[in-house]
């Protein structure tokens, strides 16, 4: 199932897979309550004090959007989505970074917000679930469930969004492309099916995961048998005098 | 095989997306599908291998499954086109699909949900690439939206091949 994070867990992978734009980050999360800013997914330099990017639930901005937001050392920028997560549901959020002044913000693969801000991190060092690392410290942790966190090095279309929120999984979608994939089913918190390990910091599996289709072999049928030529054993009739 | 036996059967989940013009996955009512616009002409590519038991004779028959999303009237077009993989007979860093066959001028149900199935006979042999038994193979689906005149999406449930 996805991870459960209580507000002070998180998974952490000493390893920036993206270092600049074009990127999509994507997930699916439950957040328990729309409090706080909440991060999902972010790539950042753990000991810088502002160059990051993250994908996060900013409940602690009226309207409680989906927000993206980057830092390059100075302020930071943020696209917001045009609607809200409702709390104790799966929802999709997908950040999509196309340059460094267009990224944009989705909720559920519609609802976008956009931000042209013209925003760099550089040294960015670590990738994190549930949190968001600067200066060594995690903020912005997250409560509730998180599960099939996907991050590309390209930007993806509207029509590529619109197959991940109807619950295709990341695999479909531009494989080659993938940097990491970590659905997080079956306990299995630390090791994605690609990208780097992360490390566990408190995170356990959560009761249930988003209804995802995954890709499958197809159906290759076996050679008929001929009735005629079925074996069928026969006894020998033991005699009882 | 005899005539008729089911060879090989995909599903939208075995879809291969190709890098343009690519058809894209979409669920119904819980069902997976593969939509292609009626813009554009669009494709799905599957890929497995031929199972041992086809007998090389009389070639093979495509079952497209499909329902549109909106269109009650109109007629649909599918063009269909096998790849040969096989052993050491194509470098797949190169794409090498055979001339399609076409099923056209379908008119579509009457009702948008209504499952209808065509088919697209191939000639053992050129005509379906020579894919030969055990060999692995490509299929590609497009819907020749250009040519035909129904709205809207048309939804892919399943594919079938068949020994003709």
């Amino acid at each position: 199932m996805a991870g459960a994070f209580d507000g002070a867990s998180h998974l952490e992978a000493a390893s920036a897979v993206v270092s600049a734009a074009p990127f999509t980050m994507n997930c699916w999360f439950n957040v328990t309550a729309l409090a706080a800013n909440q991060s999902m997914v972010s790539v950042s330099d753990a000991s810088a004090v502002n160059h990051y990017w993250f994908t996060a639930v900013a409940g602690n901005i009226g309207g409680d959007p989906v927000r993206a937001s980057a830092a390059a050392g100075g302020g930071a920028a943020a696209a917001d989505t045009s609607a809200a997560p409702g709390a104790g549901a799966w929802h999709m959020a997908t950040y999509v970074e196309t340059a460094a002044n267009d990224r944009d913000s989705y909720l559920d693969g519609g609802n976008v917000g956009s931000d042209a801000t013209n925003l760099a991190p550089t040294n960015v060092d670590v990738t994190t679930i549930g949190a968001w690392t600067i200066v060594g410290t995690q903020f912005n942790l997250f409560t509730g469930s998180i599960g099939e966190v996907a991050i590309w090095d390209v930007a993806l279309t509207t029509d590529e969004l619109a197959q991940l929120a109807a619950g295709f999984s990341a695999l479909f979608i531009r494989p080659g492309d993938l940097v990491v994939y970590h659905p997080i089913w079956g306990g299995n918190l630390t090791v994605p099916m690609i990208g780097p390990t992360f490390v566990n910091n408190g995170v356990t599996d959560a009761a249930d995961h988003p209804a995802i289709y995954y890709p499958a072999s197809p159906f290759m049928t076996q050679r008929s048998i001929d009735p005629g030529r079925i074996f069928t054993p026969t006894y020998r009739r033991r005699r009882i005098a | 095989m005899a005539s008729g036996d089911s060879l090989v059967q995909f599903s939208p989940l075995n879809v291969e997306s190709p890098a343009a013009n690519a058809a894209t996955l979409d669920t119904r009512n819980a069902h997976p599908v593969v939509d292609f616009d009626a813009a554009a002409n669009e494709e799905a590519v599957f890929s497995g291998v031929m199972p041992q038991h086809y007998a090389g004779t009389t070639g093979v028959t495509v079952y497209i499954h499909y329902a549109m999303s909106s269109a009650v009237a109109g007629d649909i077009d599918w063009d269909v086109a096998f790849e040969r993989v096989g052993d050491q007979q194509l470098d797949i860093d190169g794409d090498s699909f055979a001339a399609v066959n076409s099923v056209d001028n379908t008119t579509v149900p009457g009702t948008t949900g209504l499952i209808d199935i065509v088919s697209v006979a191939f000639t053992d042999g050129a005509d379906m690439d020579s894919v030969a038994a055990g060999e692995g193979f490509r299929i590609k689906v497009t819907r020749d939206a250009a040519s035909d005149t129904a709205a809207g999406d048309a939804e892919l449930r399943w594919l079938e091949i068949r020994e003709t």
